[in-house]
């Protein structure tokens, strides 16, 4: 229950939150009726953002409690606020942490929304102004900066919840894919091996060979990162009426065409061996150490 | 004293050639006791270094500042200036609860360094924990971040804020720049014309972040001395200032002797004047020899190497006293120099005006001027280098055979007559501000109504930024739309924003800027540096480095330059009072064509060589002035000569008059006279006006808009100067860039330029064809001074026993 979230308030550690509990005071609503018998400046503070916490619930503010929640409570703002979460993940042309954005996928309202640098990528923007909940993985340390810099905003227009960390705090620690396969959830098979490296590669392989495959299969694999995501805040919040399948079938398709350049048949490679040759056909044997050398070049 | 001994010595020895001897005012100094509210750490600080007592310019410093009031000090160099704008910041720092930030912003990386020591040591000794850095190109990666977090006291420069600092505001600078409550700028005289066009922007932008991140800070200014202080500051930084230009230092004596060099015949009987070199080598070797400290200003690096080699040469005892110091010296090499200066190893050191900005050398009895310095704000800080301590000091100024210089030699009253020169800025230059929104927009997105940011220029470009698309609304405001980093693209200097290295094998012996390059470091030029003869092999400026190698050779080089000016499309055109005049793209074609080697000390021109680098090309905008053909032949009639005198005059002027009415610095236009062919073999002589920064900032369409009043401004300057046939102030006899040996001769014997130029002003103002009148001065009989015939047999035992001396030394120097 997001009105149980109390460990925010001035003055709440784990030992005082502990004999509130022992006075069976859990929610906001009962700090307000045990007013007459909490004293002191620390229970008048209490209820008083008690009292605010409930108008926020009121106006439906959840910026306020993003903003204010400790990091063991965040989970209950996403469990609570399901049904108007959105969900997105950016892809970039490199690894470093101030690397352009390439591609943005976004689920809103039941659908997947999928932009592209050159293409459509500032209609992210649009679609952020009906967004009242942007669910992330690991998005407070990269994704939304990424975002405030591509687009030179100032801040986000709507709360922002970063699930890397709620997971953290209910003892899931890893990174999304980890995660996913511990809590079952199985990707498609041409994905099974792709990762933010080769998304790196795919984006190049289409700005600079015009590489359609290659867009698409990025724009795949972004946008089943985003879906893991949608699966996973599910499974957290204990709702199973989004199932694996019917999510699923949200996703771009394959790439029907073969990604590298020559053989046909590679189309039923993994993808990262199919791409590892056609990358090598363009740079010679480059690691994506160098890669990523030669970009910073570029870049700079 | 010694100074007496040496004043006998000058007055001695150029007995005939001092033109005049002028005593600049003193003063005893105007001392005030220390506030009383001053933090007893900083007093007894200020104690232990024997200043119980401040200036009154500094006592009103302090008032002024802490109240706190936005405040600029004009004050001569050496007037402990530092101090000044320190102490009462310092007092808020001591006594404030929590610790706050201060930005001190110096125009050069060198500037930095060097007050990074001076104001470091003062920090340190009023025993506070002050956390000091420097940010800018050259701080190392690992250093930035602790900067960034922890420094309170940054000092940095206007390039560094604008590409380095501004674009980071929100993430790394952010606390910083939220509790910043001083900006201290020095020298801040050199923020004009384009220049300082950019950095009035580049202070909005700080502005505007500061008020997001909650801070107001104070701007504490220190100007050299310019005619206009506080109107300068205010369009700088878009606010009043109080002006503080009462200077309470106390000023020893000062004698300014002008010295000209004697006119001489040579053995082809031709007579010529003796550069300032035979004035300034002996001086210094006399000087250096008294112990007197010394700095002699050049014009360029490589006159300052060569001068510091005719002193020394036949003379090695001095050269481990008498230095070179100028721009391209590595920051060591030049770190070593102001150690050895400050600790008394070396005496004399010979400068460009590298030193004219505020880099502590100490105290110093006698200055010299190798020639007039280009402007009165230069002579003046040049000038102001000597006389501190309050012991007696000299000035010496050794005329060029220039008409500026020989104008000023000869009119000891025009140092004190001739006005020193504005400085001029246009914070909304449309083409600087259109550069500067998108960096803006990138750092914060833009609102319609920006408090910084003036009407009508702003909402006006901001209409063109959303028309290209580089600005794109956002929640009511304009966010950045492109993905690039703005600030990158902007040059707050214009061109030259990276340096070509030198080696020598392996070793970066010094650096240089490319244009500079092109003139001083093509193949088989001679370079020097600290006293040593290199020859370069190959100029690479491509890869931005130059190979020298060691040579022994007794010859300089110096490039001859050529340059072309072409209207390449005309955008715009009318006549005034028949007169063409054609606004566009202008092509500007510079090219270093060939090399002359001269003689050392003789000065003989030796040789020749071809220069083969690719030229110097630009395109920027600027505009033709054909004068009527009316005019032309009425005038031509008497003298052609009289329609290039006329448009000389008027190409001279024109650059000095135009910079008040374009707001620009004198440095960022150009004017030239050059033949256009009309049609095919006809050829005609134009007077162009152009900026000389790549893609033209606009100086030359406002002066093609108001060329009418440009004139009439030109034509009161020259009805009111009292001077009698032309002078620096009005229009030079000999306005430079005038190649023509017989219109040279003209001018140099009578008034014409005056003259023509009149005539030709009269023309375009009114449509009236004047003849000039031109009159020819009497010739002086100029008697020449035949140089005492010097004894062979001496010669060449002074030779010999030069040459011992040096073997002499070679083998002490092995044997220890």
């Amino acid at each position: 229950m997001i009105t149980e979230a109390l460990l925010h308030c001035a003055g709440i550690g784990p030992a005082r939150l502990a004999q509130l509990h022992e006075r069976d005071i859990r929610t906001w609503a009962d700090v307000l009726d045990a007013q007459d018998c909490l004293v002191g400046a620390r229970w008048r503070r209490l209820a008083e953002e008690s009292r605010r916490c409930l108008a926020a619930l009121d106006a439906g503010e959840i910026r306020y409690f993003t903003n204010r929640f400790a990091p063991q409570d965040k989970w209950r703002i996403l469990s609570h606020f399901l049904d108007q979460a959105s969900y997105f993940d950016i892809e970039t042309v490199g690894l470093e942490h101030d690397a352009a954005i390439t591609v943005i996928s976004c689920w809103h309202a039941g659908r997947l929304y999928n932009f592209v640098e050159h293409e459509n990528l500032d209609e992210f923007l649009e679609l952020l102004d009906e967004i009242r909940l942007l669910v992330s993985f690991n998005g407070s340390s990269f994704d939304v900066p990424r975002i405030l810099d591509t687009f030179h905003i100032p801040e986000l227009s709507c709360a922002h919840l970063d699930m890397r960390w709620t997971c953290f705090h209910q003892g899931l620690i890893g990174g999304l894919k980890e995660i996913a396969d511990r809590a079952g959830i199985i990707r498609p098979e041409d994905l099974q091996s792709a990762d933010g490296e080769l998304a790196v590669r795919l984006w190049s392989a289409w700005r600079n060979c015009q590489n359609g495959a290659a867009r698409q299969l990025l724009i795949r694999y972004c946008a089943s990162d985003v879906l893991m995501l949608v699966m996973l805040a599910h499974q957290q919040a204990g709702r199973d009426d989004m199932s694996q399948d019917k999510l699923w079938s949200h996703l771009p398709a394959a790439p029907t065409t073969a990604l590298g350049t020559k053989s046909s048949s590679a189309a039923h490679q993994s993808p990262d061996a199919t791409f590892g040759a056609a990358f090598e056909s363009q740079f010679g044997d480059g690691s994506p150490k160098l890669l990523r050398a030669r970009r910073s070049r570029l870049v700079g | 004293m010694g100074m007496q001994a040496f004043v006998d010595y000058l007055e001695r020895k150029f007995s005939t050639q001092i033109a005049s001897r002028t005593v600049l005012d003193s003063s005893r100094g105007e001392f005030v006791e220390l506030p009383s509210e001053l933090d007893p750490r900083l007093a007894s600080a200020l104690g232990s270094d024997g200043i119980d007592r401040l200036y009154s310019h500094q006592a009103a410093a302090f008032e002024s500042i802490r109240e706190p009031k936005d405040t600029v000090l004009v004050s001569k160099t050496a007037s402990g200036k530092t101090l000044s704008f320190l102490l009462p910041i310092l007092h808020e720092y001591l006594q404030a609860d929590a610790p706050f930030g201060v930005m001190l912003l110096y125009p050069t990386k060198a500037l930095s360094r060097d007050q990074e020591g001076t104001l470091g040591r003062l920090l340190k000794a009023s025993e506070t924990d002050v956390r000091l850095g420097t940010f800018d190109g050259d701080t190392p990666r690992e250093q930035r971040t602790q900067i960034q977090s922890s420094a309170d006291f940054v000092i940095t420069n206007p390039d560094m804020l604008h590409a380095g600092i501004l674009p980071n505001h929100h993430r790394r600078w952010r606390t910083f720049l939220s509790r910043l409550r001083y900006i201290v700028i020095d020298e801040v005289h050199t923020y004009r014309g384009a220049f300082g066009s950019h950095v009035a922007n580049v202070m909005r932008r700080l502005l505007r972040v500061c008020e997001m991140h909650g801070s107001h800070p104070t701007f504490v200014c220190s100007s050299a001395t310019i005619g206009n202080p506080a109107e300068h500051v205010r369009e700088l930084f878009q606010r009043p200032f109080n002006v503080i230009d009462r200077d309470g230092a106390p000023r020893p004596q000062r004698d300014l002797y002008l010295v000209n060099p004697p006119v001489v015949q040579s053995h082809g009987h031709a007579l010529y004047r003796k550069g300032p070199g035979s004035v300034s080598v002996p001086l210094i070797r006399e000087a250096t020899r008294q112990g007197v400290r010394t700095i002699c200003f050049c014009r360029a690096r490589q006159q300052v190497e060569r001068l510091c080699r005719a002193v020394t040469d036949g003379h090695p005892e001095l050269r481990g006293r008498v230095k070179p110091y100028r721009g391209g010296l590595l920051p060591n090499e030049r770190r070593k120099l102001e150690r050895d200066l400050a600790a008394g190893r070396v005496t004399t050191i010979i400068s460009t005006n590298a030193l004219e900005l505020g880099i502590d050398i100490g105290d110093l009895d006698l200055c010299i001027l190798s020639g007039h310095p280009g402007s009165m704000s230069s002579f003046w800080q040049q000038a102001g280098r000597v006389g501190r301590r309050g012991s007696r000091a000299i000035i010496v100024y050794a005329a060029r055979d220039t008409p500026i210089d020989q104008y000023f030699v000869n009119h000891p009253e025009f140092v004190y007559s001739a006005p020193i020169e504005r400085a001029w800025l246009n914070a909304d230059n449309p083409y600087i501000l259109l550069q500067h929104l998108p960096c803006a927009a990138h750092e914060h997105p833009l609102r319609d109504n920006e408090p910084v940011l003036a009407k009508p220029a702003y909402p006006a470009a901001l209409d063109v930024l959303k028309e290209d698309g580089s600005l794109k609304e956002y929640h009511g405001n304009y966010r950045y739309a492109l993905r690039d980093y703005p600030a990158k693209g902007v040059n707050l200097r214009g061109m030259t924003d990276y340096n070509i290295e030198i080696y020598r094998g392996t070793e970066v012996i010094g650096e240089l800027d490319p244009i500079g390059a092109r003139g001083t470091l093509y193949k088989d030029a001679i370079y020097q540096h600290l006293g040593e003869r290199y020859m370069s092999m190959d100029l690479d400026l491509e890869k931005k480095l130059c190979h020298v190698e060691p040579v022994d050779v007794d010859y300089y080089t110096e490039a001859v330059w050529e340059s072309r000016v072409t209207l390449t499309e005309p955008l715009d055109r009318y006549e005034l009072n028949d007169a063409a005049l054609e606004f566009g793209y202008v092509n500007v074609n510079r090219q270093p064509k060939l090399y002359k080697k001269i003689r050392e000390r003789t000065l003989e021109n030796i040789g020749y060589g071809p220069i083969t680098l690719d030229p110097f090309i630009y395109d920027t905008t600027g505009f033709s002035l054909h004068p009527p053909l009316r005019w032309r032949e009425a005038v031509g009639r008497d003298d052609k000569r009289h329609i290039g005198a006329a448009l000389h005059g008027l190409s001279y002027i024109l650059k000095r008059t135009a910079p008040s009415l374009c707001l620009g610095d004198i440095q960022n236009i150009e004017t030239d006279v050059s033949l256009t062919e009309l049609g095919s073999g006809n050829w005609e002589s134009a007077l162009y006006l152009y900026d000389t920064i790549e893609g033209g900032v606009g100086y030359a369409e406002k002066i093609f808009e108001i060329f009418a009043e440009a004139l009439q401004l030109c034509l009161t300057i020259v009805d009111e100067c009292p001077c009698d046939a032309g002078c620096p102030s009005c229009i030079t006899a000999l306005p430079p860039g005038v190649e023509d040996e017989e219109l040279e001769q003209l001018l140099t014997e009578s008034d014409a330029s005056v003259a023509c130029t009149r005539s030709l002003l009269t023309m375009l103002l009114t449509g009236e064809v004047v003849l000039p009148e031109i009159t020819f001065h009497e010739l002086k009989r100029l008697t020449p001074v035949t140089p005492p015939p010097t004894d062979p047999e001496m010669q060449r035992l002074k030779q010999r026993l030069g040459r011992a001396g040096q073997i002499l030394q070679k083998n002490r120097a092995r044997v220890h």
